[in-house]
């Protein structure tokens, strides 16, 4: 309480900036007490209304007052949506927030946006924990200590470069497809000319640029219609989890694999499992390093008429092995000419993208199921890409004043350029950051980046549609955006993010032939999360034959190393980005199901033969490095190679994330090199690995459980029969109710692929604590809704089927009747309610859970939470004290707003779970069942559906579709 | 040591051997019980600290669970019962005895029960105390274990009465009502003695509490011998339905080797064998240590030994039947968990202990000699003892780490919280039968004078008759 009498006290300060963030401490502080932090949360509300983000039409750096009239638009208890967008690499994925009273607690997909179609992935899902994360940057600093804006506003606007047209300036930037910056750093390039930019991610999709500028002479990137594709290929490409369209692409595979009587197949030539490999029909397991052999003997098996010479024998030779099933892949690509596609991985050389584009132009693929385009990335495929024109610099002392903007390129550097150490070489440099990480350690100056929900920006998608990154929140640490920082080197130093993003926007819009509506339209644009007109519109490219087959007679193969060391993209952390949030170092990985940290996977016989168990750890030494990782076998991996991912092994800015797993880039420099030679020495030390899921297979147990066939098997089964008139016997009165909802979900597992973008949707929806680590290898994760995968068939070269698991909500529910204090009990539209307040742990409900659904407090997992950490609570959603338990309610508070919603005559939209609404495949559906007409009822119907353990009795509402392959008949 | 030891052994009418080898007089015999209470041994204050010691651990253990949370146990999901349930099923097993024995043999008439009777239902008493912690501690908010029990409240919430663990409440909270009467009632004539008899004041004073004015008239003795039978008469169902209630924690669940109708009764074997075993552990030093063996016979151990012989055959067969059904019934997960997960899974050391410890001790005891002899009782005793824990932990984590899906199958590893529950609780029954033997007389004395007058009318009998 003294501290809201000071907060009194700073409101005579005359200076706006200290009273804010007098304010904003103190009302931080106040958010431990309960009742305080109602009061914050209306002032937060209040301060972001009379911003007037609501209209959106004023930035919303405003001082934080509380109410005297209630802004017409907030409503306290009911949310608000903005739309708005995240970036990855310099794609865009559209989004739409949830904000409470000002404060975003949620993130879905913005059904408008083409990256999205109302999907959002597990890095979106999480970002919102990034934004309260308590650890992130603060206060501006120069060499460790705190110093005033205006310091580094002097220092980095003085020094040589400003005598010699920028020589001397080096800004270093995260790819991006932000109009406004690219018309911000073209206003820099006019005024400094000699002022050198360059662009660093180390998963930048740069073999893709390049493989294009082999077969047509130009950087342009493909774009695929699976929706129009009858056969897919793809040569290590995990388009289903990775790259700029992944979630599009993963609706429309997930639409075509649903669709029986014209069901997409997919082969996948791969060495590391990969989520898209674990949806293949035919999965051809070789190493990396040969996929060229296996492009190029595609290629020739398809025919290159276009090709003088045709594609040279040396490069098919290392996949002589694998002939029949390339041919066999061929002739199925050849039946279906121009409903095909090839596709490859960013990991494969230049050479590979360049053969796929000759294969679909050869099948007539172009122009229908591919199209091509120029990227929306800025200076895409061009040497700005490169950074070792900035290593070299560094290197000769001709760097002064180097501005590192979001990219941690000293932990994440190329391994042979080691940027890191050459930081400091630069007279001066400044780090613009979420996190004091590993690159701050080496600059001058650390200035604390707005988190993409604290700035105003904008961005471009995979196909050029732009998107307005609009702020749902004032920046929580004062934090400064990229282009605020950059307008420094501008005429116009303090032109606000807002005024360039507005000025960049009206100005497409004037050129799209706006006239008076333009206010009306940049309104639009904001409430819709995407701006008329900005598609990049595809080009009638060709393939330059003669070019490509001189460049293909130019490459001489490598021979692969015995053992490769196959370098991947984190499918939680990406490349170290993601290291600081919770959320995704607890998601388990899609194949492994290992969290907290990352491990090298060896396949069955590489296992064997090395005499390595999961758990082990080993050396791995590649290009004269070497780190100690620990081992996890992977069935159906290459036997050839090891796998690591980036991002683990960090060291400074990700406190959660400190020495936990390997730091792949000490051995290679991102995803885009080729496989590097590893030896492998087992050290002996033993790791307790995070697995969820340590029993892999299904012991036998596929029909009551994960039912799978291939389509042909379906057609020719009956429908089982239906059990509808049998008789069972039982203890349970169920009054069915027709008056009111009946709740039920279905979920295709001929759609779901596995990917765990559910599970964040699912913890950042309902509060759901993360127990780090050593309670995860307890078997204590708190996930409500857990991905199974189950490895299905041959031992060494298996089927990975995943299955979405959370509570069943059975009718007659086993956990019920065992709790003795009916804190567990059913409600009448058919859910399992959880009573967290009559709980009193005695656990036996999830004993008798046969799905293993329910998840205890085993300590009060909330509270050691800092109170920015608080913020990012649903409000809607009780927070469990410790000794209850808990589990999934179907968004039940979701359903309740329905229902107040409905009782005021209020028509609303159906409600949808938070899982469902995320998950790229749509292979979640949730409605009424009473509706016979609903998606739900329908599946429901569907002869693939059953229920898990049916014959338990449990009459779950939660129904499975079986999952169905598809594969060549040729191939067996 | 009286000269009454020397006397050799003379069988009985039976042609077993006598239940009391006395030769002395009623007073002699009176007099040398309360020698007992009233002049300890030596080694009483120490093994009164050093149990208490003991005891130490187990508050410190509940205090650091209650205050920290039950995840400094090792318990997890799929395991969220595992050591608590376990000792909770085990020490309520043990409690059995007493009951048994004071009850269930009075009514059938068995006169080798008297010695032992307030013994075993002194040690019934503390091991259902142990007992008691376990359900309360593994709750998740223990403070509010009172919603179990259905008692008029604001919330208008009654327990859910078709969930076992509120029969359990029930169960066990009456047992220890009637169990705590039994023994106490038991105890009044001879808490008149002690109060007679006491040297110091104050001592006579809290025995004369207790003694509840007893003066050893014939209408106490009357209203006491009709109150003590009806007692007895009570508590004589309960030895069957506790641990029946108690099976049915399990029984009523879903779970593959839970549901399972034979149950309760092979519980209730389970429960007087492990029982019997501990009265053994127990009686078998305190017999020597206190120079009892004339009134704690060779016959008792030879009885004991049997009854250890006859319910452990029952729970081999038990077992024999639940593998038996478990095969016949096709049932998948039963087959997997009876037939494959138990003997050969990750806790199969745990099985083959029950195993060998449940089902081969025993046999020991067709032969006579290894029914008289102390040493081998004792063994066997404790032998019986880890076998039926080891028997409640296969049970109870067995089921629950290998359940119906494979993807959440989990083991459980105790912590050392989980240890030092254990081993306190231990310490704790311990310290307080020490308390017991230290204050009060644990062989009763007015039962055993009757006992000689009977044995000794009867031997008239067969002399003059």
């Amino acid at each position: 309480m003294t501290s809201a009498r000071e907060a009194r006290a700073f409101d005579d300060d005359d200076d706006p900036r200290r009273r804010r963030a007098a304010a904003l401490a103190i009302a931080l502080e106040d958010a431990r007490d309960p009742i305080a932090r109602r009061d914050f949360l209306a002032r937060m509300g209040a301060a972001l209304a009379l911003a007037g983000l609501g209209a959106c039409t004023r930035a919303p750096r405003q001082e934080i007052v509380p109410y005297v009239v209630q802004p017409p638009e907030v409503t306290p208890g009911v949310p608000r949506h903005y739309a708005t967008a995240s970036t990855l690499d310099g794609y865009a994925i559209g989004l739409v927030v949830e904000s409470h009273e000002g404060r975003p607690t949620k993130i879905e997909g913005n059904p408008e946006h083409p990256a999205s179609l109302g999907a959002a992935g597990a890095f979106e899902q999480a970002s919102v924990l990034s934004l309260y994360d308590p650890g992130r940057a603060r206060a501006v600093t120069e060499r460790g200590s705190v110093v005033a804006w205006s310091r580094v506003e002097e220092a980095l606007t003085r020094g040589a470069w400003t005598s010699t047209e920028g020589k001397g300036l080096h800004l270093l930037l995260q790819p991006t497809s932000s109009p406004t910056l690219a018309a911000l750093l073209d206003e820099i390039r006019e005024r400094l000319p000699r002022a050198a930019i360059s662009f660093y991610s180390p998963t930048a999709p740069e073999n893709a640029w390049e493989g294009a500028r082999f077969a047509f002479g130009r950087v342009l990137e493909p774009r695929f219609a699976l929706e129009r594709a009858d056969v897919v290929v793809s040569l290590e490409a995990d388009f289903l989890t990775t790259g700029p369209a992944r979630l599009r692409l993963a609706r429309s595979f997930a639409d075509r694999r649903a669709a029986l009587d014209a069901m997409i197949r997919l082969y996948v030539v791969e060495a590391i499992c990969s989520v898209t490999g674990a949806m293949a029909d035919h999965r051809l397991r070789v190493r990396s390093g040969e996929i060229l052999a296996v492009a190029a003997e595609l290629a020739s098996a398809v025919g290159l008429p276009g090709l003088p010479g045709g594609v040279p024998p040396t490069l098919r030779a290392a996949a002589a092995p694998h002939r029949a099933w390339i041919a066999a892949t061929a002739r199925d690509l050849a039946a279906h000419r121009g409903r095909s596609a090839v596709i490859v991985g960013n990991s494969q050389p230049p050479e590979v993208h360049a053969l796929a584009h000759a294969i679909n132009a050869a099948l007539g693929n172009l122009g229908t199921t591919v199209t091509l385009a120029p990227s929306p990335v800025v200076d895409a495929g061009g040497p700005a890409h490169d950074t070792a024109r900035l290593a070299g610099e560094l290197a000769d002392g001709q760097v002064d004043t180097l501005v590192v903007c979001g990219t941690n390129v000293a932990y994440a550097s190329p391994a042979d350029q080691s940027l890191g150490e050459l930081l400091a070489r630069a007279r001066q440099s400044a780090y613009l950051g979420l996190h004091a990480d590993e690159t701050a350690a080496k600059c001058t100056f650390v200035i604390p980046e707005a988190h993409a929900l604290e700035s105003w920006g904008d961005t471009r998608a995979f196909d050029g549609t732009a998107s307005i990154v609009q702020p749902l929140i004032d920046p929580l640490f004062g934090g400064r955006t990229e282009l605020e920082l950059l307008s420094l080197f501008t005429t116009r130093r303090d032109a606000r993010a807002y005024d360039r993003v507005r000025a960049r926007v009206h100005a497409d819009l004037t050129r799209g032939g706006a006239g008076a509506d333009l206010e009306q339209r940049w309104r639009r644009a904001l409430k819709r999360g995407i701006v008329d007109d900005t598609t990049i519109a595809p080009v009638d490219a060709r393939v330059d034959w003669a070019a490509l087959a001189k460049r293909l007679a130019r490459t001489t193969p490598t021979p692969p190393p015995a053992l490769e060391l196959v370098i991947r993209p984190d499918p939680r952390v990406h490349d170290g980005r993601f290291a600081a949030n919770a959320w995704l170092l607890e998601l388990p990985h899609p194949i492994t199901k290992l969290t907290w940290a990352n491990a090298a996977t060896v396949s069955v016989q590489a296992a064997a033969q090395h005499g390595l168990e999961t758990g082990d750890e080993i050396e791995l030494r590649a290009s004269g490095a070497t780190i100690t990782a620990a081992v996890i076998v992977v069935p159906g991996q290459a036997d050839g190679s090891i796998g690591l991912t980036l991002g683990w092994g960090r060291t400074r800015g990700a406190e959660l994330a400190h020495g936990r797993g390997a730091n792949a880039f000490a051995l290679a420099a991102g995803v885009a090199v080729a496989p590097l030679s590893v030896d492998i020495r087992k050290t002996g030390a033993r790791h307790d690995l995070a697995i969820t899921q340590r029993q892999r297979d299904l012991a036998g147990r596929d029909e009551d459980i994960l039912r799978h066939a291939t389509l042909e098997e379906h057609r020719r089964s009956r429908p089982p029969p239906r059990d509808e008139g049998r008789r069972h016997l039982t203890l349970y009165t169920k009054e069915p109710r027709e008056d009111v909802h009946q709740w039920g979900m279905a979920i295709d597992l001929t759609r779901c692929t596995g990917c765990g973008a559910c599970v964040i949707a699912c913890q950042a929806e309902n509060n759901v604590p993360t127990v780090g680590p050593d309670a995860v290898y307890l078997g204590r994760e708190m996930h409500w809704l857990r991905v199974d995968t189950y490895l299905v068939g041959d031992p060494e070269d298996p089927e990975i089927a995943p299955q979405p698991m959370l509570c069943q909500h059975c009718e007659t529910a086993p956990c019920e009747y065992v709790c003795p204090v009916n804190a567990t009990v059913h409600s009448a539209d058919g859910l399992n309610e959880m009573v967290y307040n009559r709980c009193v742990g005695t656990r036996f409900c999830s004993n008798n859970c046969p799905y293993k659904v329910r998840r205890f407090n085993w300590f009060d997992f909330h509270r050691g939470e800092d109170a920015t950490r608080e913020l990012a609570h649903n409000p809607d959603v009780t927070v469990r004290q410790r000794g209850v338990m808990e589990k999934c309610t179907f968004c039940v508070q979701r359903l309740r707003e329905h229902g107040i919603r409905e009782r005021q005559g209020r028509a609303a939209a159906p409600p949808r779970t938070a899982c469902q609404q995320t998950c790229p495949s749509a292979a979640i559906v949730f409605g009424d069942l009473r509706d016979a007409s609903s998606d739900v009822a329908r599946l429901r119907s569907d002869e693939r559906a059953y229920a898990v353990l049916g014959e338990l009795g449990t009459e779950p509402r939660v129904r499975y579709l079986a999952r169905l392959k598809n594969p060549n008949p040729e191939l067996g | 040591m009286s000269a009454a030891a020397a006397v050799p052994p003379r069988p009985e009418a039976d042609g077993e051997l006598p239940v009391l080898e006395h030769a002395g007089t009623y007073a002699e015999l009176t007099d040398e019980l309360l020698d007992k209470v009233l002049r300890p041994p030596r080694w009483m204050r120490p093994a009164l600290l050093l149990t208490f010691l003991g005891s130490l651990v187990l508050f410190a253990a509940i205090a650091y669970t209650v205050t920290t949370g039950i995840g400094v146990w090792g318990n997890n999901i799929p395991v969220a019962w595992a050591f608590g349930i376990t000792n909770f099923v085990w020490w309520i097993g043990i409690g059995h005895a007493g009951t048994f024995i004071s009850a269930f043999l009075l009514l059938l008439e068995q006169r080798w029960r008297t010695s032992i009777n307030r013994f075993a239902e002194a040690m019934t008493l503390f091991a259902v105390v142990q007992a008691g912690l376990f359900p309360l501690l593994h709750m998740g908010r223990p403070w509010f274990f009172y919603w179990l029990v259905p008692y008029p409240n604001t919330m208008k919430v009654w327990p859910q009465f078709r969930s076992a663990l509120t029969w359990d409440v029930a169960a066990v909270t009456t047992y220890l009502t009637v169990s705590l009467l039994f023994w106490y009632l038991g105890l009044v004539p001879d808490l008149a003695v002690m109060r007679d008899r006491a040297r110091e004041r104050w001592r006579r004073r809290a025995y004369a509490i207790f003694a509840l004015g007893w003066r050893g008239s014939a209408r106490d003795w009357h209203r006491w011998r009709i109150g003590y039978g009806l007692l007895g008469g009570i508590a004589t169902p309960l030895v069957v339905s506790v641990h029946s209630v108690v099976s049915s924690d399990f029984a009523i669940a879903n779970l593959a080797g839970w549901h399972s109708l034979i149950f309760p009764p092979y519980f209730v074997a389970g429960a007087i064998y492990s029982g019997f075993a501990m009265v053994l552990t127990l009686m078998i030093p305190a017999r020597r240590l206190y120079r009892v063996e004339h009134v704690i016979t060779t016959r008792h151990l030879d009885s004991m030994a049997k009854m250890l012989l006859v319910t452990g055959w029952i729970v081999v067969y038990s077992y024999a039947v639940e593998a038996w059904s478990a095969w016949y019934s096709g049932e998948r997960y039963e087959m997997y968990m009876t037939l494959v997960m138990r003997p050969f899974g990750p806790y199969a050391f745990v099985y083959w202990v029950v195993i060998a410890c449940n089902c081969l001790t025993p046999q020991i005891f067709w032969w006579r000699r290894a029914r008289r002899s102390a040493a081998a009782l004792w063994v066997a005793s404790l032998l019986v003892q880890v076998g039926m824990w080891a028997e409640r932990f296969m049970l109870i984590v067995t089921s629950q780490a290998h359940d119906f899906l494979p993807s959440s199958w989990g083991l459980y590893r105790p912590t050392v919280i989980d240890g030092a529950l254990l081993f306190g609780t231990m310490a704790f029954f311990l310290f307080l039968f020490l308390l017991f033997l230290r204050f009060v007389p644990f062989i009763p004395i007015a039962e055993l004078k009757e006992l000689k007058h009977r044995v000794a009318t009867e031997r008239e009998e067969r002399v003059h008759g």
